[in-house]
């Protein structure tokens, strides 16, 4: 049922649309985005995407607009055109809610201890895809729907990495970090934004395997033994989880929370 | 005297490298005339900063306390130009041959505060922002990464120390780039802290101090910040540098934190 988060004419972009929590994100929303609304997608693979809509549209035929884009995050030469495309003919007025959900993320080299990350070009790439990107882009979101007319809701899609270091990922880690508490002083200082870093949980996706196969004994015993206890949840699951969080609509905006309602 | 009174400590004692970016003013500066002091014979400090006179201000406040012992180098950069690394680090670390150095010491202090002038929401340019986290996130990793590239081998002890910040766990508005960056930092220094059990890790906040930088930030045009600093500097609560400087030495030559954590010098926090 449309909600006061979801309901008619609500925009919604969500990055990293093209597989794993990005692409049940999608799906779900589908279900829950109310008349006139609209869904854009971005993504490196337009396949991915794709399929991502084709799945989306299952679930809502009519109703829902949805839109895709590929871009890479890495080349911040190409984020004003990128973050154009995402928000072109937004216009204040069409949407009453709108939703960016910053869900694109890389784990960086895996095979590197933190000590070894010698090449600044790597780094800059990295924190471009992982802490900038969302930066201005989330800039542009509120540039684009200032908040006399439009209900805006910016969630941060982080990990419990950003708090509990994880070897070998120390890139992914910072990056985390850095942008719970970006998020954390945007929520100070827009206080009628509502503002969520939510830690999904470990997924069964394509970055959990990654983070699996990254060379490291204790990682890849770690995952092994959380596999083996049912740890492992599927990105549906808690795509569902954070949505309800959205809708429900209690949680202090600036927040870090999880899928296990553990509070930071 | 070098040793009056203090004695050589393990971290500090003969044949010490000790780099200190940021070296040219505020706490830099405290550090680097505080370890003066305490280096031992055959130790060198190398300082780094924008601002060559600052430097050789520092410099000579170093020599007045040590004049005879210890090699004091200067290398004047900006960490915000990645271009410029190699050449930096090259000049930071030239001359540290194997077995020139027993103990070697970073201190990751320089920083900048970014544009306080715009909210979280604001910071829409991405060459700023890449600047910004050059200075202040990527300079750092690359240099801690020449660091124990060039001091690698078991006979070194390595100590890298992060200036952080307070604000790296509590959000202070119109800082949304400096609370990320030391966010970052701190979570970058746990994990390596956790791969490198053999490295002394510590993420110092050295609280707020009679700096340029808390100049700055008190200026910033925001009343709720000046009123706390107003308090603050009115219930005594701004440091002198130097007496935060000493805290943090203290802490290195105790040498009983735990690797990675993040301690604060009025031991409010200990994570």
């Amino acid at each position: 049922m449309a909600s006061a988060v979801f309901g008619p004419a609500t925009f919604c972009a969500v990055t990293g649309g093209s597989r794993g929590l990005g692409r049940s994100i999608a799906v779900l929303l589908a279900g829950r985005l109310g008349q006139g609304s609209r869904l854009v997608l971005t993504g490196r693979s337009l396949q991915g995407l794709q399929e991502t809509k084709r799945q989306v549209e299952e679930k809502s035929p009519n109703q829902l607009e949805v839109k895709l884009l590929t871009g890479d995050l890495e080349d911040s030469a190409a984020h004003a055109a990128h973050f154009c495309d995402i928000f072109a003919d937004a216009q204040q007025g069409t949407f009453k809610n709108a939703l960016m959900i910053n869900n694109a993320a890389t784990l960086g080299d895996g095979t590197k201890k933190a000590s070894e990350h010698s090449d600044p070009q790597i780094l800059t790439k990295y924190y471009a895809a992982n802490l900038t990107s969302v930066i201005t882009l989330t800039s542009k979101f509120m540039k684009v729907f200032p908040s006399t007319s439009v209900r805006r809701t910016v969630v941060n899609i982080t990990s419990d990495s950003a708090i509990n270091p994880l070897v070998n990922h120390s890139l992914y880690c910072s990056g985390k970090a850095a942008r719970n508490m970006f998020f954390k002083v945007m929520a100070e200082e827009d206080p009628d934004v509502r503002v969520l870093s939510y830690s999904p949980g470990p997924l069964d996706t394509d970055m959990l395997h990654t983070v699996r196969s990254c060379g490291n004994k204790g990682v890849e015993d770690l995952l092994t033994s959380m596999e083996s206890s049912g740890m492992i949840l599927s990105p549906a699951d808690s795509a569902e989880h954070l949505l309800n969080l959205l809708e429900k609509d209690t949680f202090l905006s600036g927040d870090f929370l999880d899928i296990f309602n553990f509070k930071y | 005297m070098a040793s009056a009174g203090l004695g050589l400590s393990a971290v500090f004692g003969p044949a010490t490298f000790c780099a200190v970016t940021g070296g040219s003013r505020g706490l830099g500066r405290s550090i680097a005339v505080l370890l003066a002091e305490r280096l031992g014979e055959g130790s060198r400090l190398v300082l780094t900063g924008r601002s060559l006179q600052g430097l050789q201000d520092t410099k000579r406040q170093v020599e007045e306390k040590c004049p005879n012992q210890l090699e004091v180098k200067l290398v004047t950069g900006d960490m915000g130009d990645s271009t410029a690394y190699p050449a930096l680090f090259y000049d930071i670390f030239a001359d540290t041959g194997p077995g020139a150095f027993q103990n070697a010491l970073i201190i990751h202090n320089a920083a900048s505060l970014g544009d306080m002038g715009k909210k979280a929401a604001e910071h829409s340019d991405p060459e700023i922002l890449n600047k910004y986290y050059a200075t202040n996130l990527t300079s750092v990793i690359a240099l801690t990464a020449k660091f124990m590239e060039v001091f690698s081998g078991s006979n070194v002890r390595r100590t890298v120390v992060n200036i952080s910040s307070a604000v790296a766990v509590e959000p202070l508005a119109y800082q949304s780039l400096y609370c990320s960056g030391k966010a970052a930092r701190n979570m970058f220094f746990k994990v390596m802290a956790e791969e490198e059990p053999d490295v002394r890790v510590l993420s110092y906040s050295p609280g707020p101090m009679a700096t340029d930088m808390l100049q700055a930030v008190r200026s910033c045009g925001d009343k709720k910040v000046e009123d706390r600093f107003n308090a603050m500097e009115s219930q005594g609560l701004i440091l002198s540098p130097d007496a935060s400087a000493k805290h943090m030495c203290t802490l290195l030559e105790e040498d009983k934190f735990k690797s990675g954590a993040f301690l604060d010098v009025f031991g409010r926090f200990s994570l």
